[in-house]
């Protein structure tokens, strides 16, 4: 107990207030995959439209479902996407960058001109185009929006690796006969570490904004499962009626990226201090 | 010799109005010798909706108003334009020799008068005098000629308009006089005759607005915003139309439509959801009507598990249509249970009692047994995500089937992908979507003949297509309505799709408005609205 | 989609070979999006003949329709020939929207007649953001007080933090609905009513411009706070200027210099067409117009917006990099 108290003395307010924020959304989307209060599909004609209760803590939507329930099971699916998108995009995002950063070249010329026309696409369009090969559903959503947002980290790790490919501990260590796999992943990948956790919770944020969006526009996450942004957009046709099915998704999402914000600032204060 | 063929053709088949070719006016009265099938559906209507429009005229004439609709304009050639949104918006430009009234019957419009020959294959059409063209110009037989050659593909062999494909050939007679001689004799190619009369030659002039005889003529259009006519004063129709201009406002979606409602920048929108209809009940008149479309859970024959009649007989009695009518249309549809609507009274019989209108979980679980799957099924459901109303008859389906062992996953697909893998390529296991209707029989029920082009539930009973060619062939109306009715019959035993309702179709009016009518086909006729204050 | 700035990107070489080899570039980048943008219309499903004709239509008829648009030509072959076509400055025809009764929507017309909306809705906003964005980033890096520090933080935070399609459901419902400043969807044109388009379009400007707002007044202070411990101004102070005239006079105006580019970048963004502000708030937008031409298909229009939007981003970029270069020779010589 004691160690935990002093873990968390030693961190900013801002990282504490992220990890709470988020860490209260991340539980409620792992335990929905558990236990929901209602069922998230079960539909009621006698409670549609119930504004906020003890019994229904976000009120009922079109079907009388249990909005705080779909809200759980939206966040998630919103985290476990994101995720995924993330994990997929900063993993290409490193190797392509690594690689092109260090070795320079045509290579570099050939896909940095790649990333360059993806950065231009419309995101909706390449959406559309990954979702019609592969048919829609939540793995092409995270597959898609991964080819989207993995240029933006190999510029970062492209950049840091120019920066870093001639710095005096690479130069011995190459001097000294060392793989190029090794300077690569070995000596500098440790060294970009804090650049790329920043970069990494605001990406996070961006595919969860992505996500919704698309999910919103409808080729996203298909019902009757939950998202976020697919419950927003159903609910604007409600607004004047029954504001609260449009403010508890909406709400949500300005909570969890916020705190993955506040997460990141508190990163990067820290990192800042340490310097 | 030719007998007046067309008094018992539109008294029996058309429901009403010879009399409506002679005075020139629309009116329900004159239709009160033959039974009215849209008459029930019409009491539905609340409020002002069909008053007369004659009276205190005064007061009633001027003002703008801004409809708002859907989709945006396919094409501004009427012969060319086949989107629903599009003809909607067209019908207040063009006409043609007849024209669908409030009823769905046909009146006389750009023609005062026709007769049909004894066999069927001649039809001679008189003109009226002084239908003026918006440019000012004497509608003439040449024009006429010209026009249904055009859509009928005789001018340069594209046939534009499907159903004038079996026309022969169009024979100016004298000045006021057409004739038309077809190929086949078909008692519903007298529907095809609303085709839009256009001036000769404007078809392919370079540059040239549309130009038509209608209550309203074209002042602009511009993609994405809309397309605004004005008041024709030349129009035939005396005392028509009341407004002095129309902006057909494209929205972009339902949701925001309800917003435009509510900030009053339209004063009239159809196709809202129940739930929408309920929010602007304060600011707004609502009318409701049947839609006249036939809205079904379309299951592919040709797939497991839905090459089992048992399976598909399961589907139908597990389906809770009154479940679906309740949440999604707040009760205001009509229940259907064959490839015919209840509006077209001659041609339908009631099958609702085959499966009952709410769920029978044990027969559906009994025949998923018997058909060997005692688990139940699972399949994959493709909803078009632009329609709303079936995305939501989706969810309240699939949720309320799972307790008979049927569960679907829904999938939403965008239309123009709907209508490719869907409708074209057949490569579905189940579908919700609605088939809309032109007020002929056959246009319904047609496309289940087992190698017809358009039966994409892959529909397979030589029994109905034997029966359906008869009711196609036949000449007598009595016995081409039992033939259709057989035919629904045999479909409905088979359990060919799953349907669930005809959905109504709800509008908001800006309260000062009156005049509007119902029609029992996709138009948004705004010559009969006008301002109360 | 443009999330990250650059910073260690720099370019080695200076003067007219830079140039050319950003000319090559952009040249090369536009190619290549533009067979990626066909390709995705080659794999998308649905087909622009059944798209436009509907299911009623007969078969000869799409067969004569579809050699019009000239479909019924081998892919490689339609693509050199589009290529050539916009080398030679003809954009080609809308499959999808009609300029009269025989003749389709010239693509170049169509989208001339639309980014007049995208591009005053992008000043709109830009004016939003320069007006507020500026005093509030200066007053935010000057102030001492902790708590004015923590609110304008957590503010900033929030308003980055939400999704730009419910900031969109949020100002129509609370200016529109509740407080009726405006009517939704009574856009007006700018050809009709300049200034009621204008006055329309302030509302959708909010809302694309609160998130930016929050980024470039959090950059500025940022960039002041970076700018304050530098040398020169510990020289100033030294010399005794006082701390106003510091703030201002040298703190601000050196700071401003990358917020500059980082405002340029902010207005690639918005004139590429703000996709979901343009849908929620029914604007005829460029961006509205892109979403729907994919939903209908309408080839010729989306590959030009695409290679429109490509070149935006791609020139915009290029003469951020190019002002900070003439400002700041430090660049040149890192």
């Amino acid at each position: 107990m004691k160690k935990v108290g002093a873990w968390f003395k030693k961190q900013n307010a801002y990282f504490l207030v992220g990890l709470v924020m988020t860490g209260l959304a991340v539980m409620l989307g792992i335990l929905s995959f558990f236990w929901t209060p209602f069922s998230t599909t079960a539909m009621s004609a006698a409670e549609r439209f119930h504004g906020p209760s003890l019994r229904h803590l976000f009120g009922t939507d079109n079907f009388g479902r249990d909005i705080f329930s779909r809200v759980m099971q939206g966040i998630g699916t919103t985290v476990i996407v994101s995720s995924l998108i993330v994990v997929i995009s900063a993993g290409a995002g490193i190797l392509i960058g690594a690689i092109t950063g260090y070795f320079g070249g045509i290579l570099d010329e050939i896909i940095m001109r790649i990333t360059d026309a993806i950065n231009a696409f419309p995101s909706i369009l390449l959406a559309l185009v990954v979702i019609s090969i592969l048919g829609s559903g939540k793995q092409n959503v995270i597959f898609s929006l991964g080819i989207v947002f993995a240029p933006s980290y190999v510029r970062i790790v492209r950049s840091e690796f120019i920066r870093l490919r001639d710095a005096d501990f690479v130069c011995r260590a190459r001097l000294m006969g060392v793989k190029k796999l090794r300077i690569l992943f070995v000596h500098i990948l440790p060294n970009i570490w804090s650049v790329f956790w920043v970069s990494v919770t605001i990406g996070f944020n961006n595919a969860i904004l992505a996500e919704s969006g698309m999910s919103y526009l409808g080729i996203g996450v298909q019902p009757p499962d939950a998202s976020l942004g697919k419950m927003l957009s159903d609910a604007q046709g409600y607004l004047g009626r029954a504001p609260w099915y449009a403010l508890a998704p909406g709400l949500t999402i300005v909570w969890i990226v916020l705190g993955f914000s506040l997460l990141s600032e508190g990163i990067r204060r820290k990192e800042a201090g340490k310097r | 010799m030719k007998k007046k063929f067309s008094i018992t053709l539109m008294a029996l088949l058309l429901v009403a109005a010879l009399g409506g070719c002679a005075g020139g006016k629309s009116s329900g009265n004159e239709s009160s010798t033959a039974p009215d099938a849209t008459q029930g559906s019409q009491a539905s209507v609340s409020g002002q909706g069909t008053e007369d429009p004659n009276g205190n005229k005064d007061s009633k004439y001027g003002g703008k108003v801004v409809v708002g609709v859907q989709q945006d304009i396919d094409s501004l050639d009427p012969h060319k334009a086949t989107a629903a949104g599009t003809k909607e918006i067209l019908f207040n430009i063009f006409e043609g020799l007849l024209k669908v009234n409030e009823n769905g019957s046909l009146i006389c419009a750009v023609a005062s008068d026709y007769s049909v020959s004894e066999d069927g294959l001649t039809y001679t059409f008189t003109l009226r005098d002084n239908v003026k063209f918006h440019n000012g110009a004497n509608v003439t037989a040449e024009d006429v000629k010209y026009s249904l050659e055009r859509a009928s593909g005789l001018l340069d062999g594209t046939v534009l308009v499907a159903s004038l494909a079996t026309l022969k050939s169009v024979d100016v007679i004298d000045e006021h006089t057409v004739q038309v001689t077809t190929g086949s004799a078909n008692l519903e190619l007298i529907y095809s005759f609303t085709t839009a009369i256009i001036p000769k030659g404007s078809g392919e002039a370079e540059g040239s607005n549309p130009i038509g005889t209608g209550p309203f003529s074209f002042v602009s259009y511009k993609p994405q915003e809309g397309l605004v006519v004005k008041k024709n004063p030349d129009y035939w129709q005396e005392g028509l139309p009341y407004l002095d201009e129309v902006n057909f406002k494209i929205v972009s979606g339902a949701d925001s439509a309800l917003l435009e409602l509510k900030g009053h920048s339209i004063d009239l929108y159809s196709y809202l959801t129940d739930s929408q209809a309920a929010e602007l009940a304060n600011d707004y008149q609502i009318l409701a009507a049947p839609s006249d479309a036939l809205q079904a859970m379309f299951l592919n024959n040709a797939v497991a598990p839905f090459d089992n009649v048992k399976v598909r007989q399961a589907v139908c009695y597990a389906m809770d249509r009154d479940l679906a009518n309740e949440f999604v249309t707040g009760g205001n549809g009509a229940i259907i249970s064959a490839p015919m609507l209840p509006t077209l009274k001659d041609y339908y019989v009631d099958l609702n009692g085959t499966y009952g209108s709410g769920a029978n979980i044990e027969k559906a679980k009994q025949l998923l047994a018997e058909a060997g799957y005692p688990n139940g099924i699972e399949f994959s459901l493709i909803v078009p995500s632009n329609y709303e109303a079936h995305v939501q008859t989706a969810e309240v389906l699939a949720d309320q089937m799972q307790a008979a062992g049927i569960n679907c996953k829904i999938e939403l697909v965008e239309w123009n992908t709907w209508l490719e893998d869907v409708y074209k390529g057949r490569n579905y296991q189940a579908s919700i979507c609605a088939i809309t209707s032109d007020m002929t029989p056959s246009y319904l029920m047609v496309r289940f003949q087992s190698d017809h082009k358009k039966n994409f539930i892959n529909f397979s009973s030589a029994e109905y297509d034997e029966v359906y060619k008869k009711a196609e062939a036949s000449m007598n109306l009595q016995e081409k309505a039992n033939f259709y009715k057989q035919a629904e019959e045999i479909f409905v035993k088979e359990a060919g799709t799953a349907f669930i309702q005809d959905p109504p179709i709800t509008i908001a009016l800006n309260k000062n408005l009156a005049g509007y009518k119902f029609y029992p086909i996709y138009v948004q006729d705004m010559s009969t609205v006008y301002f109360n204050k | 989609m443009e999330y990250y700035i650059a910073e260690g990107d720099s370019i080695r070489r200076a003067g007219m070979k830079y140039l050319v080899k950003k000319i090559v570039t952009l040249i090369m980048t536009l190619f290549l999006v533009s067979v990626l943008a066909f390709l995705a219309f080659q794999i998308i499903p649905g087909d622009v003949v059944t798209s436009i004709l509907g299911t009623e239509a007969t078969p000869e008829r799409e067969e004569a329709l579809r050699k019009e648009l000239g479909l019924d030509k081998p892919p490689v072959v339609r693509y050199f020939r589009w290529a050539g076509n916009v080398l030679k400055g003809d954009f080609g025809e809308s499959y999808r929207y009609s300029k009269n009764m025989n003749q389709m929507m010239p693509v170049a017309e169509l989208i001339g007649d639309k980014l007049p909306v995208t591009l005053l809705l992008a000043a709109i906003s830009m004016v939003l953001i320069a007006v507020i964005a500026i005093p509030l980033g200066v007053l935010w890096a000057r102030t001492k007080n902790r708590f004015l520090d923590v609110v304008m933080n957590m503010g900033s935070q929030t308003a980055m933090a939400i999704p730009s399609f419910f900031l969109g459901v949020l100002v129509t419902y609370l200016f529109g609905i509740l407080l009726k400043w405006f009517s939704p969807g009574g856009y007006v044109s700018y050809r009709e009513n300049f200034w009621g388009c204008v006055r329309y379009l302030i509302f959708p400007a909010i809302s694309v411009a609160i998130p930016k707002i929050a980024m470039t007044a959090r950059f500025l202070r940022n960039s002041m706070l970076t700018e304050s411990g530098s040398d020169y101004v510990r020289t100033a102070y030294s010399k005794g200027a006082s701390e106003r005239r510091v703030a201002y006079g040298h703190v601000l105006r050196n700071a401003m210099m990358p917020v500059v580019t980082f405002l340029g970048m902010i207005v690639a963004e918005i004139v590429a067409g703000s996709i979901v502000v343009e849908q929620v708030f029914s604007l005829p937008g460029i961006g509205k117009l892109l979403i729907s031409s994919i939903s209908t298909r309408d080839f010729p229009v989306v590959e030009i917006l695409i290679l429109y939007i490509t070149f935006v981003v791609i020139v915009v970029y290029f003469l951020v990099d190019v002002l900070y270069r003439v400002i700041d020779p430090r660049i040149s010589n890192k």
